[in-house]
């Protein structure tokens, strides 16, 4: 006892003044974390807040001073040094681990678990998170030294530590590397998602088994020395082992047992060509049609994917904490945040987006397939889909009086003021501040960025809840590292620019409204296409980006350089055709779009019947930007093409579903109803596609059952015109609108409208024209209305053939609505319009 | 008579240089043996291999009746080290560094003693160790190891770098020691004058192995300086007695080195190979003399790669 006693005190007072100076970095980094020595509240009006930068500064200096202290402890009597000055000591190895494990104990875990625990009394949270961030602090703190200690004991001298810490060093980059690369080429040996190491609780069990290692690396070599070389290999594989065996720890099954995959009905399949680092390639996004509830939003990914026999390496999310957060993001607004907001304010509410609309189809998973993975002939497609369900629950809803407070369980939320900006935006400054607790099982919260929270403006007078832009809310983190990090949130609404949106005095009745998600399972669903897919036979190498093309041409100019460069002639060989096609193209890719009788056409559709595979690889080759060499093509195949070559058509219909407009436009429909049935079956949703099978006297064979899941995956007004046409589908496809105007709530949006309103208003629902009503009047007080965009949609759904001199004054039109009683509105089936006379049986 | 280090067959290499090829070599009890050797003769290699600081690459060495790889707290409480290479706790004083070692010998360090050596050696006590000069932190170091009495002193290269008085006060506590305590001493130095004033035995190690190993006394004994004059000049070649070391002629005088004295015997060998000698000096050498001797002739048995073994 008194040896450990001795070299316990000697090395106290070796290094009493890093152990002060590592004691005070932390008693700063305290005061700072406190907030005393600035606040983290960002100030809506400059949209700035305290800059944590000290921070990250003062926690650098506090790692590196406790790294040194632990260095220097260890390295100085290290048993690895055989000319240390104990070494002709009678000092055995036990008091001299203990007397060093005592002042790492004393000097290095205890203060950073004392700074932990002031922390967490200091900011107000309970024993019971105390307890939990103080064991947190302990653990990591006990990893990091597991780690670094054997680390330390390899080496004879300071140079060869260097090495050592340059072998780690650089097992952690190859491993880094390997799985960038790994992941780029979606390779199959990839055994995780290089996300896991998001989770705390992942990087602590990964140094943890680093340490493991090192320590039975540092035993053997203690007790019969290794050579350097094998030493620092060892380190060097060690290093990039562990996270290996930590990331295995959270990949998990990539699919639930045979048994619980579901087959998923129809699938959405949008398969589209895609220029992947140069390489030709196929990217597939699928939506699988499958029940959810209506208050639920799942996350889908894909599982597993075969073209054919061929996988394609996939690595789902199987922690559904670490389904980011943008998955929600998208559109602004998903099913199960509607339903959130309709269960906490109300079915009278409406909301507000001022930018996006709102997604009608559900959430898709998508993966690339490179020309490498594309079977040569055709495949079926096999997938299995793994969904992360989450519903939406609210976590706080503050009045918008500076100073107001909500907590939840643990969490503060405190709102701190606001700041309206000259163009019109909304600025909303508030803290948070809340355990997250990795040790904790009940309370790990999904590591999503800025957790997954999402922020609504509630307006108690005129019912409406407006969704905060989803743009880096997060301003200003304190603490982070620690179980209750303070963060500072900057909330903004971005205006249109020409007005303020809201007045001081208005916002005084607001309310802030915070929704989190909760995560509630995983499910699975397997479809496989019905009939093969020939992925690779019309696989364009089109370019993607922006095509930069100065389209500094007029359809005049081009006439003129037909005139001047004549076609070659109905009897021209190929190599000549393609070379004025080509020509051709080149004129009209810098073109605004050509009128329908322009010589053109007729200089290219000569060339049709003899040339159809040149003309079909032109359009496939074609930058999307060119419009008007698009157009031309077509009308070009539209006049030229014979029956003879619809085989040829059909094979390119899978990328150039718009083809099939050549197709009905010549009454060939009927020919390929078996193919466009197989198209439809194998998720090609295509508008055109669509219209044309519908427009077969059978639906092209399709069943009822499939044109229902067909609408449910493209639930648009557009796919409603398509069905309701169909014989006996209507009354179904109106019960699947009219589910969905009850679980949702309607949509305002200054500058367009509710694309879910739309559909309701095709369909005829009684609601709409309260509802357009609504949105109309919405957009009149946001200053944003032009009357031509809702006088199309009043034209479309109303009946204005009874008002004189209506038609053609979008303002007159707009203006005679709104003077209407919404509910006077009825629909008339027969014409297909709301009236405000009774319809006639 | 009783060994406390034992050394057989010691062999070590760095990289591809050999340090030491088969050093043989006993530290006998309550004696004091000098280690002697040139500089990169393998001295502080065969200490640390003795100290278990270097693992050996082959051989056998036993320290207190235990294998040097085995050394434990019940032999180092027994063993005092002082090296000039030891790297020590420079920023402590002479009194925190007696606080940290005390605790570990227990019963076994003599606090009467310290004070005592304390006294003797006139060290300032709270100045850092950093602070105090070469021989000021040798005698601290001493100080340091002997205080427990240990039964086996082990100094490396104790004198180099201090000055000769430094060098006078160091030793002359040592010798008052050594003998009052009749500890056993193994001191590897190049000093060999300091060593003579109270080594009883010599090891001399030469290109990693130990050629000569034997008492003071009968080393002296052994060892004449001669001088011989002739009445013409010497001329040719002369085939002289193996145990004349670095034989060297000039005019009509011949000197060298016998390495095997006898006065009753070196008459008639000189009269057997200088027939016209007229006279012989036979003068006793110091220890000095004798290492310079025989480091001339290892230096030629390398050179002409023939061995002249000069022990008896």
């Amino acid at each position: 006892m008194t040896t450990i006693a001795a070299i316990f005190r000697k090395d106290f007072h070796q290094f009493r003044i890093l152990i002060g100076l590592l004691v005070g970095l932390l008693a700063v980094l305290l005061a700072v974390r406190l907030e005393w020595t600035g606040s983290v509240v960002p100030d809506p009006a400059s949209n700035m807040g305290y800059q944590p930068f000290l921070e990250s500064i003062l926690f650098l200096f506090t790692v590196v001073i406790a790294g040194r202290l632990t260095a220097y402890v260890c390295f100085e009597d290290s048993p690895s040094r055989r000319e240390r000055y104990l070494a002709t000591r009678p000092v055995t190895a036990a008091p001299l681990a203990c007397a060093k494990l005592a002042f790492l104990a004393a000097f290095v875990v205890a203060p950073f678990a004392i700074a932990a625990a002031l922390y967490l009394a200091l900011s107000g949270m309970p024993f019971r998170v105390i307890a939990l961030g103080t064991l947190e602090s302990l653990v990591r703190t006990l990893v990091l030294l597991g780690l670094g200690v054997p680390l330390i004991l390899l080496w004879e001298t300071r140079r060869r530590l260097i090495a050592g810490i340059a072998a780690l060093c650089l097992g952690l980059t190859v491993f880094v590397l390997a799985i960038g690369l790994l992941q780029e080429r979606r390779s199959a040996l990839l055994p995780f998602r290089p996300d896991v190491f998001a989770d705390p609780l992942i990087q602590v069990v990964t140094v943890a088994i680093a340490a493991i290692l090192l320590a039975v690396l540092a035993f053997i070599h203690l007790r019969r020395p290794l050579k350097m070389v094998s030493r620092l290999t060892t380190v060097f594989l060690a290093v990039a082992v562990a996270p290996l065996l930590g990331g295995l720890l959270r990949s998990g099954p990539a699919t639930a047992p045979a048994a619980n995959i579901a087959p998923c009905g129809m699938v959405r399949a949008s398969i589209n060509p895609y220029q992947a680092n140069n390489i030709p390639s196929v990217s597939i996004n699928l939506s699988p049609d499958r029940e959810t509830p209506a208050d639920q939003d799942v996350t889908w990914s894909i599982a597993e994917i075969a073209l054919g026999t061929h996988k394609i390496p996939q690595r789902p999310r199987s922690d559904p904490r670490l389904v980011p957060s943008h998955y929600f993001h998208q559109g602004g607004l998903t099913p199960g945040l509607e339903a959130a907001i309709h269960r906490y304010v109300g079915p009278e509410w409406a909301l507000v987006t001022p930018r996006h609309g709102r997604p009608m189809a559900p959430n898709s998973a998508g993966t690339l397939a490179s020309e490498a993975d594309l079977p040569s002939g055709p495949a079926p497609l096999d997938a299995v889909f793994q969904g992360h369900g989450f519903t939406w629950h609210r976590v706080a809803e503050l009045p918008l009086i500076p100073g107001s407070e909500a907590r939840d369980s643990d969490a503060t939320w405190t709102y701190h003021g606001h700041a309206l900006q000259t163009e019109g935006s909304l600025i909303l400054s508030l803290t948070h501040q809340g355990p997250e607790l990795w040790l904790d099982p009940q309370g790990r919260s999904p590591v999503f960025e800025n957790r997954g929270y999402r922020f609504f403006l509630l307006d108690p007078q005129r019912q409406l809840a407006t969704p905060f832009d989803d743009h880096h809310p997060v301003r200003r983190n304190l603490a982070i590292g620690t179980a209750c990090p303070r963060r500072g949130l900057v909330l903004q609404l971005s205006g249109s620019g020409e007005s303020n949106t809201f007045t001081a005095t208005q916002l005084e009745s607001f309310r802030l409204l915070i929704l989190r998600p909760r995560y509630e399972g995983v499910r699975f669903c397997r479809w496989t296409s019905p009939a093969p897919i020939a992925f690779r036979s019309t696989l364009p190498a089109g370019p993607n980006g922006l095509a930069n093309t100065p389209y500094d041409l007029k359809p005049t100019d081009i006439a003129r350089w037909i005139a001047a460069h004549p076609s070659p002639g109905s009897g021209a060989s190929s190599a000549e055709v393609a070379r004025y096609l080509v020509s051709l193209l080149e004129q009209t890719n810098r073109s605004s779009p050509l009128p329908k009788n322009h010589p053109a056409t007729a200089a290219l559709s000569i060339h049709v019947p003899g040339h159809l595979e040149l003309f079909l690889r032109a359009l496939t080759a074609l930058h999307t930007d060119h419009h008007a060499s698009q157009m031309l093509l077509f009308a070009a195949l539209d006049e030229g093409l014979e029956h003879r070559q619809l085989p040829e058509i059909v094979r390119h219909l899978l990328y150039h579903p718009m083809l099939v407009t050549l197709i009905t436009s010549r009454g060939w429909t009927a020919d390929v109803a078996p193919d466009l049935a197989r198209l439809i079956r194998n998720g090609n949703l295509h508008q055109n596609l669509l219209e044309a099978a519908a427009a077969l006297p059978d639906g092209a064979g399709i069943t009822r059952d499939e044109w229902l899941a067909v609408f449910r995956l493209e639930p648009t007004s557009s796919t409603y015109l398509i069905l309701r046409d169909i014989p006996g589908l209507e009354p179904a496809v109106a019960a699947e609108v009219d589910a969905r105007m009850t679980d949702r709530i309607p949509l305002l949006m200054a500058t367009s409208v509710d694309p879910l309103l739309d559909l309701a208003l095709v369909r005829g629902h009684p609601r709409a024209p309260t509802l357009l009503h609504h949105a109309l009047r919405y957009a009149i007080d946001q200053h944003e209305h032009h009357s031509g965009w809702f006088s199309n949609t009043v034209q479309s759904h109303f009946d204005i053939s009874g008002p004189p001199n209506l038609r053609g004054d979008p303002d007159r039109i707009v203006s005679w609505f709104l003077a209407e009683d919404p509910a006077a509105f009825t629909f008339d089936p027969a014409t297909r319009l709301y009236t405000t006379e009774k319809p006639q049986n | 008579m009783t060994s406390l280090i034992t050394i057989q067959s010691l062999e070590k290499s760095f990289g591809r240089t050999r340090a030491l090829g088969g050093v043989d070599l006993d530290i006998p009890a309550g004696k004091v043996t000098a280690f002697l050797g040139p500089n990169g003769s393998g001295k502080t290699t065969t200490i640390k291999c003795a100290m278990n600081l270097q693992a050996a690459d082959a051989g056998r060495i036993t320290v207190l009746g235990t294998d040097s790889a085995q050394l434990g707290p019940d032999q180092f409480r027994r063993i005092g080290y002082v090296s000039e290479n030891q790297q020590q706790p420079e920023w402590m004083s002479v009194t925190a560094l007696l606080d940290y070692l005390r605790p570990m010998y227990g019963t076994h360090w003599d606090r009467d003693f310290e004070k005592r050596l304390l006294k003797q050696f006139d060290i300032p006590l709270r100045t850092p160790l950093k602070n105090l000069s070469r021989g000021q932190k040798m005698k601290a170091s001493l100080l340091s190891s002997l205080a427990y009495r240990p039964q086996l002193v082990v100094l490396d290269e104790p004198f180099s770098g201090l000055d000769a008085l430094v060098r006078d006060e160091f030793l002359t506590g040592l010798l008052e020691l050594t003998e009052s305590e009749g500890w056993t001493v193994w001191i590897s130095s190049h000093d060999i004058e300091e060593v003579e004033r109270f080594a009883d035995r010599v090891a001399i190690l030469n290109a990693g192995r130990v050629d000569l190993e034997e008492n003071v006394e009968s080393l002296q004994q052994r060892f004449r300086s001669v001088e011989v004059v002739v009445e013409s000049e010497i001329g040719g070649q002369l085939g002289t007695p193996g145990s004349w070391l670095n034989f060297q002629t000039s005019g009509r005088t011949a000197r060298f080195t016998d390495s095997n004295h006898d006065e009753a015997r070196i008459l008639k060998t000189i009269r057997e190979h200088f027939p016209t000698a007229l006279r012989h000096e036979a003068r006793p050498m110091s220890l000095r003399e004798i290492f310079v001797a025989l480091a001339k002739t290892y230096r030629l048995e390398s050179k002409n790669g023939t061995p002249n073994h000069p022990s008896p």
